[in-house]
């Protein structure tokens, strides 16, 4: 009873305090102002200063190895497989060959396991080649993120909210704050906004940097070294095209060899959203493609441009579907084949800037929602602030909002995945595979989700630091 | 008198233990001297005054405003320089008091000029813009003075203003002391444990032991001894003057380490004849006639030896 009875009166008090700092927003507006400078000096000193700098490279650090070492590794396995692929093709024209058992299915035919098995003729090339463009920017997008705002921007407020009120305790600079006519109050919302302030400004850095080192490739699919002599490409002509829209592709062969090139067959395959309008009546192979136009000669540095038109039926989210265009042309000792692939969408796909501004609010968000969340740890544990809130970090953000239960909705982590899916639904920012992989439903609401959890952090934090008795003993543990 | 501070039937428990028990206080104008022994409850009292902890029962208003309802009211009012050696950590010393003024709502531009008044007041120099970290203990403690005062306050708390200073020092601290209440009417509350000091600045005192108000009086009735005597200082040989008292019926005893001293007991207006003539009698001029005190250092170890036997 008497635990509610003084909970009550500290809400009174809270509420009382509130509303002589609206009736006096002058005075309010000074001593918030005065603690949010001189914290701001505070936490410029050569130590925290290297904290801020170390913040601030770590992903843009990170970026360049993703980008300048492991990258160039990948697009490397990449070509190998394809060249891998095509050599197998041709072996298999006339003899029976089995799948290395160490190779499995980087032998570039689907999903066959190793030891298979593969009859003269069999082998036929992937369905469709990986949308690396696309792909490579959706697993920057989500590293950038992992980087920035889950990793940098959590250290950040870490840093310098967890011991808000610690720090002052320990220095014994608490009674001077305490002894204002709003001390308390002041103190803790400067020193909220000062957290924010340092953990988004070195997220900002860190994620922009970040963004720039690792580009934006959509769209422009990898270029494959090999023995074509014939370039094929695809472009669409509509940015975007909505359901029962008719929209044109150009599909473009140029022989880039010095000799004419005989009997070259373009051919296209689509998803189920599209039914193409002029090539409906012809049948699709066993590749599932249609034929879409037969080239007797191609002379040497000539260009052939075919137009196919579509129709969207469906669409799901921004995407609608892909389209695959396939050259196929006799070389001896077997034919080749060459596959490009372009992505439809509802919508006009993110640009590059879109990527980098939802990170960069992701990142404000985070710092926002951090902030609070270290706050009210720091208030509640004052003594092992640091330890608390690392403990809560690892337990709440880094397993419980990775379970797929409804309890990792409390967590900041959901919050903000889903933010940053819900803005970057498309090929080029997140797919819906990695939607699910990371546990988001996705909804616009989720700003007010995390503003909502910032206010209740800020508002316990100071009935805590309002109504706790910080003793002389209580600050010497600190 | 002016109640500037009440407090009625006051008692605070941390948990299982008394901090404060039944206290009774009223403090009014001018400098109260706030003694006590370590753990006595001191910071707790204080604490209680400004509002930073709750109370188990009684009740207790300063400046007329209710420590638990209106807390923010009395630190608006009230100015505290804490004991512990505490800083703004990366500040510097102008910077720290202009924070100080502007926590207490005062515009950036007048907090900094009332900081360098202060500061000035204070007897800060140009190390003012030197970070707090580089100060030496007698510059922290003028500027948690500084910080204290800087916005004006009806009611002045200092914990321990003098610790730590050297005698020059110290002694200009209780001059500001003495400029702030009698020039100023700055009310002050003087929490210390240096008794000489209460002696020279304080108008009254209130002696604290065991969490209990143990003595509060003003300092001249505190000193009055109980049976009245006079001091007296001659220019020569007391011998003779005593010898002369002696002829006239009236006691007189020398005291230890001033040798040109003697105490006579009884009021200094029935004495004054007697000794007049006694002096003239014995050839002995008189320096100085005043009525004896009491040492407050007796008064505090009484009231403390009280808490004593109380627990004993």
């Amino acid at each position: 009873m008497s635990l509610v009875k003084n909970l009550a009166l500290q809400v009174l008090t809270l509420l009382k305090h509130l509303w002589a700092l609206v009736c006096d927003l002058s005075g309010f507006s000074r001593g918030l102002l005065a603690i949010i400078r001189f914290e701001i000096k505070r936490v410029t000193t050569p130590g925290r200063a290297f904290w801020w700098v170390f913040v601030a490279i770590f992903p843009i650090v990170i970026a360049c190895l993703l980008r300048y070492v492991v990258e160039p590794q990948v697009r490397e396995n990449i070509q190998n497989a394809v060249i891998h692929q095509q050599m197998m093709i041709e072996q298999n024209q006339n003899q029976q060959i089995i799948v290395p058992a160490t190779s499995g299915d980087q032998s570039g035919m689907g999903q066959l396991p190793p030891g298979a098995q593969l009859q003269p003729g069999q082998a036929q090339p992937m369905a469709a080649p990986p949308p690396i463009g696309s792909n490579r920017d959706q697993l920057y997008t989500v590293a950038l993120y992992l980087l920035g705002p889950s990793i940098a921007c959590m250290l950040g407020a870490l840093l310098i909210a967890a011991p808000a009120i610690a720090s002052e305790l320990e220095q014994h600079s608490w009674i001077y704050l305490a002894t204002r006519p709003n001390g308390v109050f002041f103190l803790v919302a400067g020193k909220y906004i000062v957290a924010v302030m340092w953990a988004f400004s070195a997220t900002l850095i860190g994620v922009t940097g970040g963004a720039m080192i690792c580009g934006q490739e959509y769209n422009s699919a990898l270029s494959i070294p090999g023995p074509q002599k014939l370039q094929l490409s695809l472009s669409q002509l509509n940015s975007s095209v909505g359901v029962d829209d008719e929209f044109a592709l150009t599909m473009s062969v140029t022989n880039q060899s010095q000799s004419a090139i005989n009997d070259v067959q373009l051919r296209v395959r689509h998803t189920y959203e599209f039914k193409l309008t002029d090539l409906a009546e012809k049948k699709r192979d066993n590749r599932g493609s249609r034929l879409v136009e037969s080239i007797a000669t191609l002379g040497p540095g000539e260009t052939k441009s075919v137009d196919i038109r579509i129709l969207a039926e469906k669409a799901t989210g921004n995407q609608v579907g892909r389209i695959t265009a396939m050259m196929d042309y006799p070389e001896t000792p077997s034919p080749v084949s060459v596959v490009e692939s372009i992505q439809i969408f509802k919508e006009s796909p993110p640009t590059f800037f879109w990527r980098v501004v939802i990170l960069i609010a992701t990142a404000f968000f985070a710092a926002i929602a951090y902030s609070a969340l270290y706050l009210v740890i720091g208030a509640l544990f004052p003594a092992r602030a640091m330890v608390f809130c690392v403990a809560y970090t690892i337990g709440a953000e880094g397993i419980l909002s990775m379970l797929p239960a409804v309890v990792n909705r409390l967590t900041v982590q959901y919050r903000l995945r889903s933010f940053l899916f819900h803005h970057l639904q498309d090929g080029s920012g997140v797919s819906e595979g990695v939607g699910d992989a990371l546990l988001v439903t996705g909804g616009a609401d989720q700003p007010l989700w995390i503003l909502i959890h910032a206010a209740i952090c800020l508002g316990v934090s100071l009935l805590i630091v309002l109504s706790r008795e910080f003793t002389t003993a209580a600050e010497s543990d600190v | 008198m002016t109640e500037l501070v009440r407090l009625e039937h006051l008692q605070k428990n941390y948990g299982s233990f008394c901090a404060l028990q039944d206290v009774n206080l009223t403090v009014g104008e001018g400098v109260t001297g706030l003694l006590g022994p370590n753990g006595a409850g001191k910071s707790t009292l204080i604490k209680v005054m400004l509002g930073l902890v709750r109370l188990t029962a009684g009740k207790a208003t300063v400046l007329g405003h209710d420590v638990v309802t209106e807390s923010r009211l009395i630190r608006e009012k009230v100015g505290f320089m804490p004991e512990d050696d505490c800083y703004m950590h990366g500040l510097s010393g102008i910077e720290s008091v202009q924070m100080a003024a502007c926590l207490s709502c005062l515009p950036p531009v007048e907090a900094l000029r009332r900081g360098h008044e202060i500061l000035d007041f204070c007897g800060m120099g140009q190390e003012r813009y030197r970070n707090v970290e580089t100060y030496s203990t007698g510059m922290r403690q003028k500027l948690r003075f500084a910080m204290a005062i800087v916005h004006s306050p009806q009611l002045l708390i200092l914990d321990e203003p003098t610790s730590g200073l050297d005698p020059e020092e110290r002694e200009a601290m209780l001059n500001r002391i003495r400029v702030l209440s009698k020039r100023f009417g700055m009310a002050i509350i003087l929490c210390t444990h240096i008794l000489p000091d209460v002696q020279v600045v304080c108008d009254s005192v209130a002696i604290l032991a065991g969490g209990a108000v143990r003595l509060s009086s003003p300092l001249q009735d505190v000193l009055a001894p109980s049976e009245p005597a006079i001091f007296v200082q001659v220019d020569r040989d007391p011998h003779l003057l005593q010898a002369e008292l002696q002829k006239l019926n009236q006691s007189c005893s020398e005291i230890e380490d001033k040798p040109n001293f003697v105490v006579l007991d009884g009021d200094i207006q029935e004495l004054s004849e007697k000794l007049w003539q006694a002096a003239h009698a014995a050839g002995v001029g008189i320096l100085k006639m005043s009525p004896a005190l009491s040492s407050l250092e007796d008064v505090f170890i009484k009231a403390v030896m009280e808490d004593q036997h109380a627990h004993s």
